[in-house]
């Protein structure tokens, strides 16, 4: 997907898994680990599927209802915030 | 040539063979493990030597597995029990998982209970009436889309009838010293964090990110598939025989 001209992709070592509700993720490499809601698993889905911001912004909109400025502040802060561990940017 | 002294542990459908040339270590493992004399091909050969520190080394390809202990007299007693940790590990890639519990029968499924050292694995699995399946280390097994157990072939109290059966995993407690008994739901990061606590692990320093790999699928799978509670628990056997 791209931010500004820049594609992400998910590191080659995550495991994931639901389980009822939680999406668990864990980077083999590093052991950290995280449980993502509903919303957190669906732009982590979009994100592997390679899809831009504003599908994903789009996407969500139509689902939860929410003023896409927000949803794309949350997308851009939740790409911040795993970057490291969970996804390469190429 | 180096004498070998050899030990072949059923390990669920698979065999380990264990190979050294102290007798000392010999001697501990014997009475430690259950084992019998076979010339079936093992998966896994293990050859235990003497070091002044731990070490191991996995030759993935040829299955040969060398583990250096140390002879030191107030290290040595636990032997068996860090040498489980690297067994653990091997046994990995077949989806096997050693974890730190015991477990008891009941309608021919597998209660386990699992918890450190203390908190009263050993006295749940003194309960008269059912029989005990592992008392300190529980061999569990993904095999299709199930969970087993199978007759933990290192403890002590099970190795005096052991056979080489294998039950379906009904739920895991994880045991947790308190004043009062009661069982506790949890959320799926806390059971998560009992499980890694819990298991058997870590002593492969090879390849480790694909033995971790195989870990935590193994570990995703079981929380998924076994419901599992927290049991406070203040040692009174009548508490267990009601659950």
């Amino acid at each position: 997907m791209t931010k500004s001209g820049v594609f992400y992709k998910i590191k080659p070592n995550l495991i994931t898994k639901k389980i009822k509700k939680d999406f668990l993720v864990i980077n083999a490499e590093t052991e950290n680990f995280y449980i993502f809601n509903e919303t957190a698993e669906l732009i982590f889905k979009l994100l592997t599927r390679k899809k831009s911001i504003q599908e994903i912004t789009t996407k969500l909109c139509n689902k939860f209802e929410v003023s896409s400025q927000r949803v794309e502040k949350d997308i851009r802060r939740f790409i911040s915030k795993y970057l490291n561990n969970l996804f390469e940017s190429h | 040539m180096q004498k070998y002294l050899s030990l072949n542990i059923p390990i669920g459908e698979h065999l380990l063979q264990i190979n050294t040339t102290e007798t000392k270590h010999y001697q501990l493992l014997k009475d430690e493990y259950h084992h019998f004399n076979t010339h079936k091909q093992p998966l896994w050969r293990l050859f235990l030597y003497s070091h002044s520190y731990i070490q191991s080394k996995t030759d993935f390809e040829k299955r040969n597995a060398y583990f250096y202990f140390p002879t030191n007299e107030k290290i040595y007693p636990s032997l068996s029990n860090t040498i489980l940790s690297y067994i653990s590990d091997l046994f990995l890639p077949e989806n096997y998982l050693f974890l730190h519990a015991s477990a008891i029968l009941k309608n021919n499924k597998a209660i386990v209970f699992s918890g450190p050292t203390g908190t009263g694995k050993s006295t749940i699995a003194q309960l008269p009436s059912r029989p005990i399946i592992a008392d300190d280390v529980a061999v569990i097994r993904k095999e299709g889309d199930k969970f087993v157990i199978y007759m933990s072939p290192f403890d002590k109290k099970v190795i005096k009838h052991y056979q080489n059966k294998k039950y379906e995993i009904d739920k895991i407690y994880f045991i947790n010293h308190a004043e009062k008994n009661s069982v506790v739901s949890l959320p799926v990061y806390q059971t998560f964090r009992y499980l890694c606590y819990n298991t058997f692990t870590g002593l492969i320093l090879e390849n480790q990110i694909k033995m971790n790999k195989f870990k935590y699928r193994l570990m995703f799978d079981l929380l998924a598939k076994i419901p599992m509670y927290r049991l406070n628990f203040n040692l009174q056997k009548e508490f267990i025989a009601k659950l």
